[in-house]
């Protein structure tokens, strides 16, 4: 017998509803057809005649943008009106890639974008990333040891420095990226010491306690450039090349020693310009 | 006992056997007596007063006595008024008795509309002062004022959500009828406010009332929107009351807003919303109110129109309207009609329309039958809100039979709407006339429960029409609010 409560029948008469369904309300596109970037704004550029004004000012973000463009990949288009929050984890860069045929929107955090940039070049299968033999590409892990210790440090606090103290306490842990604390080996001693009341915080580390090192690593970098076209004399553009040219160009803009370390070493400097003309026009304004 | 001489007794007095009757019978015979002793008194009182109206008085001082922690130049600014009219009037026609009672009666009003008394006695007696001519009198008002320290924990539930919370008050902070207010809940939406507010009277009616208020709020927006919304602001606003013309108000605001947390799954749109963001706006609100009741009201009609301009400073620039109203009317008794409407428009004026901004529309306290703030357009799993909105209620509401003194009352509701995204290419009528074409429908039934200050709602209903973004609830859903549709 059927109870007045069964349930078929009375989720059937419900499923009835509604009588009319109209079309979807859309959402206006607002943003390119194309691969859009999602980067960290830019540094302002009075110069009209170049792209300069297309360039992160945040390292990872600048990162990703040589990267794609020494891939050869064009008309990427870039946008820095998003906050890092909005990103996937709370990062950027992200690339969003709109809807292709059956494949929808979908927004790529930076581990997913080289992967993508191999399906757009047909590059799957180069096992030694780009790097002529095992033992370079052995030698390109040392080197981004370095970038991504003691010049990123140097970089860090350059541009700490650069800043007035209020904006350093505004900033969320997120924006400041990486803790000094854990790019440094050994890791620097924090600010409160064992006498202080206070629970260990901060970090003890000025620019000119790292000078030392941070010279030598520019020298070494140097050296190892030499007059080659990509470092370790590959015969095209790899990672460990998106990342020297971002530490470069990031150190290039500040205002103190570390920028003046730089232009000591000519090649350096060609080097980033050259790069730097090839990732500018890599890109559109969104 | 000598014959003749025992007293007689009245005709409807118990006998002396039933004490408890007889003393009972007696009370009642003496609290007859003096009510009606009283009532004579008040009635020659009366008597006399009316006719002394023409009398030749003039007020001469008024003393304020009991407030000792209200600053005297605060009662001046308050009686003063009263005073002038007194004295000023050219006619010369209150300078007597009725102009005195009447000068009595309207500082005695105002000094309770303060909220600082329990309690304001008025007397008027002959001028003490050496200069007093004949006829000049006195008004003595004997005040007994409230506590100063409020605090007051409560559980809530409102708009579709319950929260707890504390509230400390402390009023007459300088003496001068200033209120100060804190206010902290967390919630199931509402993960947490706070609210601090400072008030004042601008004007010695009190109808203008002046407030500052800084407000710190998170708010969870996973079910629609796939992140959570905290504000951090400022607000200065004056408050007039016009009497049957409205209330007016209008305030200036900064908010700073943060979109965070977003959910793994969070869409494109939200995403360009997400990070901080600062709005500067101004805005005016004109209210009125005749309801005989805010809840369940079965007569009068409600008005508000609210204005919105931001972009003062800030990150983003807009011009927003809105407008709504409520008209309800008994046509027999135990049966009334309730028709409400709502309309809104934004204008963005730079940049492009942020997220908070936005209208949303659906839910109980909105258009029944759809989920909670998911019409209009939507991207993904989120609900993104519009730029221009309109939705209406009919409702049919009646006593449960033989039970007209419950609070509980049944109702038949059919709701219409739609949320829409202004397109920038077409003008402004042009856009509403697109919104009107496609609205979206629902009908039901349900009890409504008069639970002061909310009223909840229990309803079955189902969507009649709906866009193929609307979120839909078919059948049961409760809701608990003070502003329904």
């Amino acid at each position: 017998m059927d109870s007045f409560f069964d349930r078929t029948p009375f989720l059937k008469f419900l499923n009835k509803f509604p009588l009319y369904t109209y079309p979807a309300i859309t959402v206006p596109q607002c943003h390119s057809q194309g691969p859009t970037l999602w980067i960290a704004p830019p540094r302002a550029s009075d110069d009209q005649t170049t792209n300069s004004g297309i360039l992160s000012t945040d390292v990872e973000c600048l990162k990703w943008q040589a990267y794609i463009a020494l891939r050869g990949l064009t008309d990427i288009a870039v946008r820095w009106d998003i906050s890092p929050e909005g990103g996937i984890d709370g990062r950027l860069p992200c690339l969003h890639v709109p809807a292709i045929g059956d494949i929808s929107l979908e927004l790529l955090a930076p581990r997913a974008i080289s992967r993508w940039v191999d399906g757009r070049t047909g590059n799957w299968n180069d096992q030694l990333n780009g790097y002529r033999d095992s033992s370079l590409k052995d030698e390109s892990t040392a080197w981004v040891s370095l970038l991504e210790g003691v010049v990123h440090t140097a970089l860090t606090l350059s541009q700490e420095s650069s800043q007035p103290a209020f904006c350093q306490i505004l900033k969320t842990a997120v924006a400041r990226g990486r803790a000094l604390g854990v790019t440094l080996s050994p890791p620097p001693a924090p600010l409160t010491g064992l006498s202080s009341v206070l629970p260990p915080f901060g970090t003890n580390i000025t620019l000119s306690s790292i000078q030392g090192q941070y010279a030598e690593a520019i020298t070494s970098l140097s050296e190892r450039l030499g007059t080659d076209r990509w470092f370790l004399a590959s015969e095209n553009p790899t990672a460990l090349d998106a990342l020297a040219f971002a530490y470069l160009h990031g150190l290039l803009h500040s205002q103190d020693s570390t920028r003046i370390e730089v232009t000591r070493h000519v090649n350096l400097v060609a080097w980033e310009q050259r790069v730097r003309t090839q990732v500018e026009a890599a890109f559109t304004d969104a | 006992m000598v014959e003749g001489l025992q007293p007689a007794a009245h005709p409807h007095e118990p006998g002396e056997n039933d004490l408890e009757k007889l003393k009972k019978w007696q009370e009642a015979r003496l609290e007859r007596k003096l009510r009606g002793e009283y009532e004579s008194a008040v009635f020659n009182l009366a008597e006399l007063v009316n006719q002394n109206l023409e009398t030749p008085l003039s007020v001469a001082g008024v003393r304020v006595d009991g407030a000792t922690n209200t600053r005297k130049s605060f009662l001046g600014w308050l009686i003063r008024p009263w005073l002038t009219r007194h004295t000023g009037n050219q006619a010369g026609n209150s300078n007597n008795l009725q102009g005195v009672l009447y000068t009595a009666r309207g500082i005695s009003h105002i000094l309770q509309e303060t909220d600082l008394f329990h309690s304001v006695d008025a007397k008027i007696q002959r001028s003490r002062d050496h200069l007093a001519k004949d006829g000049d009198v006195d008004i003595i008002l004997n005040t007994r004022e409230k506590g100063r320290l409020y605090i007051k924990t409560a559980t809530e539930f409102g708009n579709n959500e319950g929260s707890v919370s504390v509230t400390g008050r402390v009023r007459n902070v300088f003496g001068g009828a200033e209120l100060l207010e804190g206010h902290y809940s967390a919630g199931t939406k509402t993960r947490r406010s706070f609210q601090g507010l400072f008030s004042l009277p601008l004007s010695p009616s009190l109808r203008t009332r002046g407030q500052l208020s800084l407000f710190n709020m998170e708010r969870d927006l996973s079910s629609f929107a796939s992140c959570s919304e905290s504000s951090h602001g400022f607000k200065a606003t004056i408050n007039s009351d016009w009497g049957t013309q409205g209330v007016h108000e209008v305030a200036y605001q900064v908010v700073l807003r943060h979109i965070n947390n977003l959910a793994p799954n969070a869409s494109v749109s939200i995403r360009t919303d997400a990070g901080q963001t600062i709005k500067s706006s101004i805005s005016h609100s004109w209210t009125k109110d005749t309801r005989d009741d805010k809840i369940t009201a079965s007569r009068g009609y409600y008005g508000k129109l609210f204005q919105e301009l931001a972009g003062l400073s800030g990150d983003v620039s807009f011009y927003k309207a809105e407008v709504e109203s409520q008209i309800s009317r008994r046509f027999v008794p135990g049966l009334s009609l309730s028709f409400a409407a709502r309309s809104g428009f934004m204008k963005t004026l730079a940049g492009r329309g942020h997220f908070s901004d936005r209208f949303q529309l659906g839910g109980p306290l909105s258009l029944r039958s759809f989920k909670a703030n998911s019409m209009g357009p939507r991207d993904g799993v989120d609900s993104l809100g519009g730029d221009i909105y309109w939705s209406t209620g009919i409702s049919l509401i009646s006593d449960i039979p033989r039970k007209a003194h419950w609070p509980v009352k049944a109702h038949i509701f059919v709701n219409t709407g739609r949320l829409d995204v202004m397109d920038a290419t077409k003008g402004l009528s042009e856009n509403i006339i697109e919104c009107l074409r496609r609205p979206s429908v629902s009908a039901g039934i349900g009890l409504m429960y008069r639970f002061d200050p909310v009223r909840v709602e229990v309803n079955f209903g189902v969507p009649l029409v709906a866009s193929q973004s609307d979120g839909m609830r078919r059948g049961f859903q409760v809701g608990i609010g003070m502003d329904f549709l």
